[in-house]
C-alpha cells in the first residue's frame, strides 16, 4: 500500500480535543493514501467520529491536518469544511427532506454541469429513474446511495463514511456494503469509514486503524491485523480470543497446549483465536469438554484446561462433544505477549 | 383572541406506529364534544338563508371593508413572520450572550391581549403619552392602518416566535453540515436548507397570525381601524335589526374558512423526519458588529413590546393613585375572569382526550373529518361565533341565553384545538406498543386507559388546559356578546374603560390580567426550553 509512488490523501498529527473535560481526541495521527479505503474501528464513544468531523471540518481541534497537501488545520490555519472538497456520507444520511433525489444530489454541483453530473452518478449507485423522488419516498437502503451519490457527485478529494451501514437491516448491510466497495474502487475514490463493527471494517476495508481512547493504536490490513494484532486487547477488540499466562524462558513460551517461540523472559501472556486449537480424543487428554454451542458450519468447543484456565476451540460440524468429555487441546498457532509483572 | 403559539397543525414526525384501533365509545364521545360546537356556525348560516340579510350595507362599502381586512391581514402576517423568525433564529441558533433569557422575553408578550396592545399605543403617544413626555414633544396617535398594523405584528410576532423555534431546534443539524460539505456558504445553507425545512413551521404560523388578525376585533376597534369585524360590531350594537350582522359575519366565517381551507392544501410531499440520533447542535459564533445589532434588535424588541406597555399601565396607576381617581373594583372581575377560564380550560381538556384519540388513530377517512372540524370551529372568528350562538339561542334555546353556562361552553368550542393539539402531541410520543403490553398483561381497555394512555399523555393535558386558560382570559368579543348582563370580567372592564377614557380603571384590570396570565404562560414556555 506504502510504495514510493503513493500519494498521501490525507496526513493528520497529532490532533487533540476534549469536551467538558471528556478526552475524545488524544495525539490523534492517521495517514490515509490516495485510493484507499481505511476504516476507523473502535468502541463506542473512542473518538472516531470526532476524528472525522475534524478532518472534515465540523469540529475544531489542536493539531493539524493536510489534505492533498495543503494544510487545512493548524496552528491559526482553519479553513471551513465548505472550502475542503470533503464528501461526507452522515449516519442518519441528513438528506434534504423539501428536495427531491435529484435536487439532493444536485446541491453541492455547479448549475450547468449539474444535470449530466447527477444522471451519471444516480446511475453509478443504481437509481436512475428515482430522480424524481422525495427522500421519504425511499427504502433505507435507497437512501443510504442517495447520500452517497451527493457525497461523490462534486467530485471530492476525499469521502468520510460515518457509520454508513448502522440502519440498515442485517441482510441489506452486506448486499450494501459490497455495492459501496464496488464503487469506491470503480470510481478510485479515496475514503475513510468510521464503524464500530470489526467484521465490517475486515471485509470492507484495504486498512484498518484501530481506535481506543482517542488514539490510533494500530493501523494494518485486515488480515495482518487480524493474525498480528499488536496486543492483547486488539486479539480481543477484533475476534474470539482467550488468553493464557505462562512465562517466556529460553526462547519459548511453554503452555498446557503447545509452546511457543518467543524472545521474551519473565511473565507473558499467550494469546489464541479458537481455529487455532484442534481437539483429539486419545491418549493423555489434558482438558474436559465445558460446553459446546453448534452454529451448523462450525461450531465452538469450551474446555477447561486440566492445569487450569477455559479455552475455546472452533471447528468443523463434526465430531460432536458432550460436556464432560475428556480430550487432547493443541494449538498450531498463537501470538505472545509481555504479562504484567 | 387566541393563545395559539403550541397548538398550530404543524406536520409532524410520523408517529411511533399506526394505532389501528378504533373503538366505538371514543367515537361516540368525540360526536358528543364536537357536534353540537358545529351548530351554531351551521344554524348561522341556516338563519341568513331563511330569514334573509336585511338592510345590508353598501357594495362599495362591503368591498372597502374587505380590502381593508385584507390588507391588514397580510401586512401583519409578513410582518410577524419575519419578526418572529427573526429572534427565533437569534436565541436558537446563535451563541448571543443571554440567549435563554432572550428566547423567554421574546414568547412573554403573546399575554397581552391586542385591545391591551392598542391601549398602551394609545397610553404612550398623544399630547399626555409616556413617550410623549419622555421625549419632550408630542408623538401623535397612531390611530387607523398604521396602529392596528403595529399593534398586531408586535404582539403576534411571539406567536411566530413560538412556533418556528422548536421547528429551528428539530431540524436535523447533520442536513446543514452536509450542505457545507458540498461547498455551500452559510448564506446559501440557510436559504436552501433551514429555511425550506421550516416551511412547514411558517406555514402555520402564517396561519395562526393570519386568522388572528382578520378576526381581531379589540386592536381595530379601539385604534378605529374599520374592518369586517368593527363593522359586524357596529351592526350588531347599534341595530335593532341583527340580520344584517349576521349576514356579515357569514362573510367572515367563509373568509376565515377559506384561509385555512388554502393552508391546509398547500402542504407538500416532502416527509419532515426530525433527528434521530441526538446530536449536540453547535451554536452558531457571531462575533463583531453583528453581534451587538442581534442584541440590540431584541432588545428593541423586548422595549417595544414589553417595556412600553408596562410602563404605560404603571404610569397610569401611579397617576391615577397620587390623583386620587377612584380605581374601580377589580376583584369580582378577577374572580369572574378566572372562574370562566378554569372551567373551560378543565372541560376542555377533558372534551380533548377523545378528539385526539381518534385522531391520532391510523387515518381512518373519518379522522381527517374530525381534524379539520376542529380546526375549522378553531379558525371561526370569535364576534362571528359570538354572533351564531346568541342567534342560536334566540331561536332554538332560550333558557340558555345569556348565561353563564352558555359562556363556558362556547368557550369550549372555540378553544378545543388548543388542547386536542397539546394531547394529540403527547399521544405521538406514547408508543401503541405500551397500551398493548398493558393489554397483553390482562387490563382491560379502561384500566389501560387509566394506568397507562391518561398518565402519559397528562402533560398535554396540563398544557392543554394552560393555553385555553390564557385564552379565555383573554377573550373579548364572544364574551362582550354572550355575558349575562352585569358579568364583568376583566376583559370587558379593560375594553370598557377604554373606550371611555378612564385609563386608571382600564391600567388596574390591565395589571390584574397580566398577573394572572403569567404563571401559566411561563410554565408553557419553561416547556418549551428544555434543549
Amino acid at each position: 500500500m506504502t510504495s514510493a509512488t503513493d500519494q498521501l490523501t490525507i496526513r493528520a498529527r497529532s490532533l487533540s480535543k476534549t469536551y467538558d473535560e471528556v478526552v475524545a481526541l488524544d495525539q490523534f495521527s492517521l495517514d490515509i493514501w490516495e485510493g484507499s479505503l481505511l476504516t476507523l474501528l473502535g468502541p463506542s464513544g473512542c473518538g472516531k467520529t470526532t476524528a472525522l468531523r475534524v478532518i472534515a471540518g465540523f469540529e475544531q481541534a489542536t493539531g493539524t491536518v493536510e489534505i492533498h497537501g495543503r494544510q487545512v488545520l493548524g496552528p491559526g490555519v482553519f479553513v471551513p469544511p465548505e472550502k475542503r472538497r470533503v464528501g461526507m456520507v452522515f449516519q442518519d444520511y441528513a438528506l434534504f427532506p423539501h428536495k427531491t433525489v435529484m435536487g439532493n444530489v444536485a446541491y453541492g454541483l455547479p448549475r450547468d454541469t449539474a444535470e449530466t453530473r447527477v444522471g451519471e452518478v444516480l446511475e453509478l449507485v443504481g437509481l436512475t429513474g428515482l430522480g424524481d423522488r422525495m427522500p421519504n419516498e425511499l427504502s433505507g437502503g435507497q437512501q443510504q446511495r442517495v447520500a452517497l451519490a451527493r457525497a461523490l457527485a462534486p467530485e471530492p478529494d476525499v469521502i468520510l463514511l460515518d457509520e454508513p451501514f448502522s440502519n440498515l437491516d442485517a441482510n441489506l448491510r452486506d448486499r450494501v456494503r459490497r455495492e459501496l466497495r464496488l464503487i469506491l474502487t470503480e470510481t478510485r475514490t479515496t475514503a475513510v469509514l468510521v464503524t464500530h463493527d470489526q467484521e465490517e471494517a475486515l471485509a470492507t476495508s484495504d486498512l484498518v486503524a484501530v481506535m481506543f481512547k482517542g488514539r490510533v493504536v494500530q493501523v494494518d490490513s485486515p488480515a495482518e491485523l487480524y493474525t498480528k494484532p499488536s496486543d492483547p486487547w486488539i486479539a480481543d477488540f477484533l475476534g474470539d480470543a482467550d488468553v493464557l499466562t505462562t512465562t517466556g524462558h529460553r526462547g519459548y513460551a511453554e503452555t498446557a497446549v503447545g509452546r511457543f517461540k518467543t524472545d521474551l523472559k519473565g511473565p507473558a501472556v499467550v494469546v489464541l483465536r479458537p481455529e487455532d486449537v484442534q481437539l483429539s480424543i486419545g491418549e493423555t487428554p489434558n482438558a474436559v469438554v465445558v460446553r459446546t454451542e453448534f452454529f451448523g458450519h462450525d461450531q465452538l468447543v469450551t474446555v477447561a484446561l486440566n492445569g487450569g484456565g477455559r479455552i475455546r476451540s472452533r471447528i468443523g460440524p463434526r465430531p460432536s462433544y458432550q460436556p464432560g468429555d475428556r480430550i487432547r487441546a493443541k494449538a498450531i498457532h498463537a501470538r505472545v505477549y509481555p504479562g504484567r509483572t | 383572541m387566541t393563545v395559539g403559539p403550541l397548538t398550530a397543525p404543524v406536520e409532524t414526525a410520523p408517529s411511533p406506529g399506526p394505532r389501528n384501533r378504533s373503538s366505538r365509545g371514543w367515537w361516540t364521545a368525540t360526536a358528543i364534544v364536537l357536534l353540537p360546537a358545529l351548530i351554531p356556525p351551521i344554524s348561522l348560516g341556516w338563519q341568513v338563508l331563511t330569514k334573509g340579510t336585511g338592510t345590508t350595507l353598501p357594495v362599495g362599502r362591503l368591498l372597502e371593508l374587505f380590502v381593508a381586512t385584507l390588507v391588514l391581514t397580510s401586512a401583519v402576517t409578513v410582518t410577524a413572520l419575519t419578526l418572529g423568525t427573526t429572534t427565533a433564529w437569534l436565541t436558537t441558533r446563535t451563541d448571543i450572550p443571554g440567549r435563554k433569557v432572550w428566547m423567554i422575553l421574546a414568547a412573554l408578550p403573546l399575554v397581552i391581549p391586542s385591545y391591551m396592545a392598542a391601549l398602551t399605543i394609545i397610553g404612550a403617544t398623544g399630547p399626555n403619552g409616556l413617550i410623549s413626555s419622555w421625549l419632550g414633544f408630542e408623538i401623535p396617535t397612531p390611530y387607523g392602518f398604521v396602529g392596528a398594523w403595529l399593534a398586531l405584528s408586535i404582539f403576534l410576532a411571539p406567536m411566530a416566535h413560538l412556533i418556528v423555534s422548536p421547528a429551528l431546534r428539530l431540524i436535523d443539524p447533520a442536513t446543514e453540515e452536509a450542505a457545507t460539505g458540498l461547498g455551500a456558504s452559510r448564506r446559501r445553507v440557510f436559504f436552501t436548507v433551514t429555511l425550506p425545512q421550516l416551511r412547514p413551521a411558517l406555514v402555520s404560523a402564517g396561519l395562526m397570525v393570519g386568522l388572528y388578525t382578520i378576526s381581531d376585533f379589540g386592536a381595530v376597534s379601539l385604534l378605529r381601524f374599520d374592518t369586517l369585524t368593527r363593522a359586524i360590531f357596529t351592526l350588531y350594537a347599534g341595530q335593532i335589526d341583527r340580520r344584517p350582522a349576521a349576514a356579515l359575519s357569514l362573510v367572515l366565517m367563509v373568509l376565515a374558512l377559506a384561509i385555512l381551507f388554502i393552508e391546509r392544501s398547500s402542504r407538500s410531499r416532502a416527509g419532515y423526519t426530525m433527528t434521530r440520533t441526538a446530536r449536540a447542535r453547535r451554536l452558531l459564533e457571531i462575533r463583531g458588529w453583528p453581534r451587538g445589532l442581534s442584541v440590540g434588535f431584541l432588545a428593541a424588541f423586548a422595549f417595544l413590546s414589553l417595556v412600553i406597555p408596562i410602563s404605560v399601565l404603571l404610569f397610569w396607576l401611579i397617576r391615577g393613585l397620587s390623583a386620587g381617581v377612584e380605581l374601580g373594583s377589580f376583584w369580582d372581575e378577577t374572580m369572574r375572569s378566572m372562574g370562566v377560564s378554569v372551567a373551560a380550560a378543565g372541560l376542555a381538556a377533558l372534551a380533548a382526550l377523545p378528539v385526539a384519540m381518534v385522531t391520532t388513530w391510523k387515518r381512518a377517512r373519518l379522522s381527517g373529518a374530525v381534524e379539520s372540524a376542529t380546526w375549522a370551529i378553531y379558525s371561526l372568528p370569535h364576534i362571528t361565533v359570538g354572533i351564531a350562538v346568541v342567534g342560536f339561542a334566540l331561536t332554538w334555546a332560550r333558557p340558555l341565553y345569556q348565561s353563564v353556562l352558555l359562556l363556558v361552553l362556547t368557550y369550549v368550542a372555540m378553544f378545543l384545538a388548543q388542547s386536542v393539539s397539546t394531547v394529540q402531541d403527547s399521544l405521538r410520543r406514547v408508543s401503541p406498543a405500551l397500551e398493548d403490553a398493558s393489554r397483553g398483561l390482562g387490563r382491560g381497555p379502561w384500566q389501560t386507559l387509566a394506568r397507562v394512555t391518561v398518565p402519559l399523555v397528562s402533560p398535554g393535558l396540563a398544557a392543554g388546559a394552560a393555553l385555553v386558560f390564557l385564552s379565555v382570559m383573554k377573550e373579548l368579543p364572544a364574551t362582550l356578546l354572550l355575558r349575562p348582563n352585569g358579568f364583568e370580567t376583566l376583559a370587558i372592564r379593560i375594553w370598557s374603560s377604554t373606550g371611555e377614557g378612564f385609563y386608571t380603571r382600564a391600567s388596574v384590570a390591565s395589571l390584574a390580567l397580566l398577573a394572572v396570565s403569567i404563571v401559566p404562560l411561563l410554565a408553557l414556555t419553561y416547556r418549551d426550553l428544555s434543549d
